[in-house]
């Protein structure tokens, strides 16, 4: 189970304003797919709008490997000029 | 795998650090560069766009018969002639959006939401005659009241401006449509509490207008849509991928169909990353069977196409007796114009980012009105609500007696210190650059009468991103690198300085190209600070593939192993000292293997944030109002500076246009809606006998994640200028101002009321 | 309605040029003689990107009628280099970096021309006030000034060095 810590902006996004919630995924991949079919449109939100850190770090790779220890942030993906 | 990632290269640097004239120099000097507006094709007709002259109208309908029937005239197209599209998030330049709110930008449908926003367009085969043509085109509105005040436009009885926007971030879901598409909030600890509890609150309520980018070149572009369904567009952008995919998205093309020509940009600064006149631009050139080249004039880039939202601002921040500061609230409103945004996000993150507070409660919505949909401007959000923090920093400072400098070292983020998305800072220099504001000698230079300093310091999270960067070898040796990062700063001279860098040879014998889209793999868009760093680690890494190649070829050219040949100063060496050169391996390329080139395509991580203090002194002069700027220092911790110069450049200009924006510049609108001072006549930019020269210091805290240490410099310096300027007016004056801009007649009233 | 045919000078060159009537000079230069490097940023004499000189006056093109070019000398941004030789005050722009995005430097080059040729020991305050209609959004004019000053120095010391040979 890796923990997902939704970025106080995007607990908008989610049903129920969800702050944190663990979800079974083996890659960050895996994780979008699981949001998508649980939330559709997720996959696409997150796309457009997110960028993904894992322990601590922005990823872009996401064949990123996760854990049961892994914690993965949605953050947004700010629009720069 | 590559497993260079993550090594800073050791100096001493033959080029990095050094202020090579530019590659593409000569031709900008000389006139010979062609920028968007220069580029003209065989054949081309001239577009024109009609524009809404109401605020807010139903459009009821466009007759357009007139128009087509005047002789000269070869297309006329309305939003009618776009495809029906579904809702859709995509990514936008440096942002996101729904393509149909991108789609009507470009071209009104059914509403027009702004005074300026395009409702029609005609191709002819001169401009004059497309303007009269514009001229016959007769606009059944239906004009509706507008709303131009964001608090105004949250109230229930407003204009609405969309029936199927509904406020995200509310509890419960409202059932009826507002023109708020969202409110965020923040909240850790208890902010409430620690501010009953703290020795001193500044508190203040403070607004910004509306601004302008303000690039001198206004946008243009030429496209050429063929009858088998192929495309050309040349423009100048920020991102000439970004230019495809939208209007690939917003006429429902394949990619592949469209080619992007990058002409040489003249500014942009987060509002030439999305597209206004493309789509337009293509749909003229398929009815007209011609090229169409669509230019919009100065009044037309003010009213219709992306400023940076106004805001208001509300805070109270407290801090201890020492100065630790231990509880702020704050709540924002981010006025975004006629479509929904990003903007509540960015200032959510900003607002406090800089310091360590472990009791905050942030509340910020985003609010529509009549206006032009707002886009990035350098640091998209940041500026707005640092104006606010860093003016009550200032109070807070003041009402405790404790340098300002001190207070800010006091409770500035360091490396590890958790970020407001919870991300931990990598090896930032915040305390560095207030350090070295501190031992300039600018903020202890003496002052006269009626005049004062202040200081802000920012920052912003710069970006990373997909990019891809290539260089290759002609026969004799030398070099070149191909980047589909437009180049509107001095990029290409990083570039060639990097690649250079890496293989080892001179500076002058490495050229850079910006690549159209059917010629090099995807880049971002040049922007959110990102080029350098991201462009520059995919045109290093494949600088490395091809001195691994040319090792290799050098070793099959003297039949020994590729491991035990080295590579130093442009050159292979063998075990016993024997070399070969460059150009003698790239000569026989051909018989060892074949041309020497490689190409990379990364999603660049490990990028790291900017940070910005700022000393600004002020001359007030106490009968006019008037705020002349005597002297400005700029610190920075730019990683490592790649061309100093044209860092300097980024920490100079992004000052220049925080201090416009502190001072004069604000958008006027009429009782009809209508924006009063669409022109650099009124809308008033700072020129050269308003600054005085700008100090930069350039402070390096060198990035571990990028070969050369770089980080994202571009858009931090225009983050602390806004209350760099206001601290100091209130010094030079005892007063507070926290309304933007300091015109002469704000000032004034302040001094005397 | 009928285009007028108007005859000039053009950086030395004697030309000939369609115009409507009511034309501006700059699109004329643009349009009709592909000399681009002139730009238009705003078509209303606020930003200074149209500046060339017209028989030895700075002026905005796209204020100026075409039809007023009629036997007139007017000096653009290509007529700045000779051949290929860089003029000082574009060698020491390039030195400098006293341009980013480049599309107000045209504009810059010719008013500091015009500012050298008449005033050739110029102060800072001298240089950014005859500066002053010229807008750059990208340098904070920084960089520009100091090329400018740089340049005028290096024109006294080429004039002193004339002035020693001739003697």
């Amino acid at each position: 189970m890796a923990r997902v810590v939704v970025t106080p902006s995007f607990r908008v996004e989610f049903p129920g304003d969800l702050a944190e919630f663990d979800i079974e995924a083996a890659t960050v991949f895996d994780l979008v797919r699981r949001l998508d079919a649980l939330w559709p449109g997720a996959a696409a939100f997150i796309e457009a709008k997110v960028s993904i850190a894992v322990d601590g770090e922005l990823i872009g790779d996401w064949s990123t490997s996760l854990t049961r220890d892994s914690e993965v942030l949605l953050v947004p993906h700010i629009a720069g000029g | 795998m590559n497993d260079l990632s993550g090594k800073i290269a050791p100096g001493p640097f033959h080029h990095v650090g050094t202020r090579p004239v530019r590659p593409d120099g000569v031709e900008k000097v000389t006139g010979k560069a062609v920028f968007g507006p220069d580029f003209s094709v065989a054949g081309m007709l001239y577009g024109a766009i009609l524009r809404s002259p109401h605020a807010h109208a139903r459009i009821r309908g466009i007759d357009t018969r007139k128009a087509a029937a005047l002789p000269g005239v070869k297309a006329v197209v309305t939003g009618a002639d776009f495809p029906d599209l579904e809702s859709l998030t995509v990514s936008a330049g440096e942002s996101s959006g729904d393509i149909i709110h991108i789609s009507r930008t470009c071209m009104a449908h059914e509403k027009v939401l702004y005074d300026g926003h395009a409702v029609a367009a005609v191709a002819a085969t001169s401009a004059r005659i497309a303007q009269e043509a514009l001229a016959l085109i007769a606009v059944d509105y239906e004009v509706l009241p507008h709303v131009l005040d964001p608090e105004a436009a949250m109230r229930d009885d407003a204009p609405l401006l969309h029936d199927g926007i509904f406020t995200k971030g509310i509890e419960p879901a409202p059932e009826r449509p507002s023109n708020v598409p969202m409110k965020v909030a923040l909240a850790r600890g208890d902010a409430a509490a620690a501010l009953a509890g703290a020795a001193a609150v500044a508190a203040g309520r403070y607004t910004t207008e509306f601004v302008h980018q303000g690039y001198i070149e206004p946008h243009v572009c030429v496209a050429s849509w063929n009858a088998d369904g192929q495309a050309q567009i040349w423009a100048s952008s920020q991102g000439h991928f970004s230019i495809r995919a939208l209007t690939a998205s917003v006429l429902g093309m394949a990619q592949a169909d469209i080619r992007v020509h990058p002409l040489e940009i003249g500014g942009g600064f987060g509002g030439k990353t999305g597209i206004y006149l493309e789509p337009v631009a293509m749909l003229l050139s398929r009815k007209a069977g011609r090229p169409v080249r669509l230019a919009m004039s100065r009044g037309e880039v003010f009213r219709a196409t992306g400023p940076a939202p106004g805001a208001v601002i509300e805070l109270r921040i407290g801090a201890a007796a020492d100065g630790t500061l231990v509880g702020a609230e704050i709540d924002f409103i981010y006025n975004a114009g006629a479509y929904p945004g990003n903007t509540a996000h960015s200032g959510l993150i900003c607002a406090l980012g800089h310091y360590r507070l472990a009791n905050a409660r942030i509340t910020g919505w985003e609010v529509l009105t009549n206006r032009p949909a707002v886009k990035a401007y350098r640091a998209p959000g940041a500026p707005q609500v640092n104006f606010a923090v860093e003016s009550a920093l200032d109070d807070l400072a003041t009402q405790l007696g404790i340098d300002p400098i001190a207070l800010r070292l006091k409770n500035a983020v360091i490396p590890g210190d958790a970020q407001p998305t919870g991300v931990p800072f990598g090896q930032i220099g915040y305390v560095e650059c207030l350090e070295a504001a501190r031992a300039h000698p600018h903020w202890s230079a003496p002052l006269g009468p009626n005049q004062g300093r202040g200081l802000a310091g920012g920052l912003w999270r710069s970006h990373g991103g997909p990019s891809t960067g290539e260089v290759g070898l002609a026969e004799d040796g030398t070099g070149l690198v191909a980047a589909g990062s437009p180049d509107i700063g001095g990029s290409r001279a990083s570039m060639a300085i990097m690649a250079a860098e890496t293989l080892g040879v001179p500076y002058e014998q490495v050229r850079v190209t910006i690549a159209d889209t059917h010629s090099i793999g995807y880049s971002m868009v040049t922007g959110g600070s990102r080029t350098t760093f991201a462009t520059g680690k995919a045109v290093i890494e494949a600088a490395e593939q091809v001195i691994a190649t040319l090792r290799q070829r050098a070793a099959a050219m003297w039949n020994v192993a590729a491991d035990t040949v080295e590579w130093r100063d442009g050159t292979a060496i063998r075990a016993d000292g024997e070399r070969l050169s460059i150009g003698q391996i790239a000569a026989k390329a051909a018989f060892s293997g074949g041309p020497i080139a490689a190409s990379v395509g990364l999603n660049a991580a490990g990028y790291l944030p900017g940070f910005a203090v700022h000393i600004c002194d002020v001359e007030v002069d106490p009968e006019t109002g008037h705020v002349g700027v005597l002297r400005y220092t700029a610190v920075q911790d730019v990683g490592r500076a790649i061309h100093p110069a044209y860092v300097e450049g980024q920490l100079q200009g992004g000052a220049a246009q925080g201090i416009g924006w502190a001072l004069n510049e604000a958008y006027a609108y009429d009782a009809q809606g209508r924006m009063e001072n669409a022109g650099f006549l009124d809308y008033r930019m700072p020129v050269a006998s308003d600054l005085p020269m700008i100090d930069t210091v350039m402070v390096e805290v060198p990035n571990p994640a990028h070969p050369y240490g770089v980080k994202g410099v571009g858009e931090a310096p225009i983050v602390p200028p806004l209350a760099a300027v206001a601290n100091a007016v209130r010094a030079a004056t005892g007063k507070r101002l926290p309304d933007l801009p300091l015109t002469p007649d704000r000032v004034h009233a302040a001094v005397h009321g | 309605m009928n285009k007028l045919v108007i005859a000039a000078t053009v950086n030395g060159d004697p030309v000939e040029f369609l115009t409507d009537p009511g034309g501006s000079l700059l699109d004329a230069l643009r349009e009709e003689l592909l000399l681009t490097g002139t730009k238009e940023g705003c078509g209303s004499g606020d930003c200074g990107a149209c500046t060339v000189i017209l028989d030895g006056e700075m002026v905005c093109s796209c204020l100026v009628f075409a039809a007023e070019a009629q036997g007139r000398q007017i000096a653009t941004i290509e007529g700045v280099a000779e051949g290929g030789r860089l003029h000082p005050i574009q060698r020491k722009f390039l030195d400098h970096a006293a341009l980013q995005c480049g599309f107000c430097t045209p504009g810059f080059i010719v008013a500091a021309r015009s500012l050298l040729d008449r005033n050739p020991d110029p102060s800072e305050s001298e240089v950014r006030y005859w500066l002053a209609g010229n807008l750059c959004r990208c340098t904070g004019y920084d960089k520009i000034v100091r090329a400018v000053l740089d340049a005028a120095a290096e024109l006294r010391q080429e004039r002193r060095v004339e002035g020693e040979l001739a003697a």
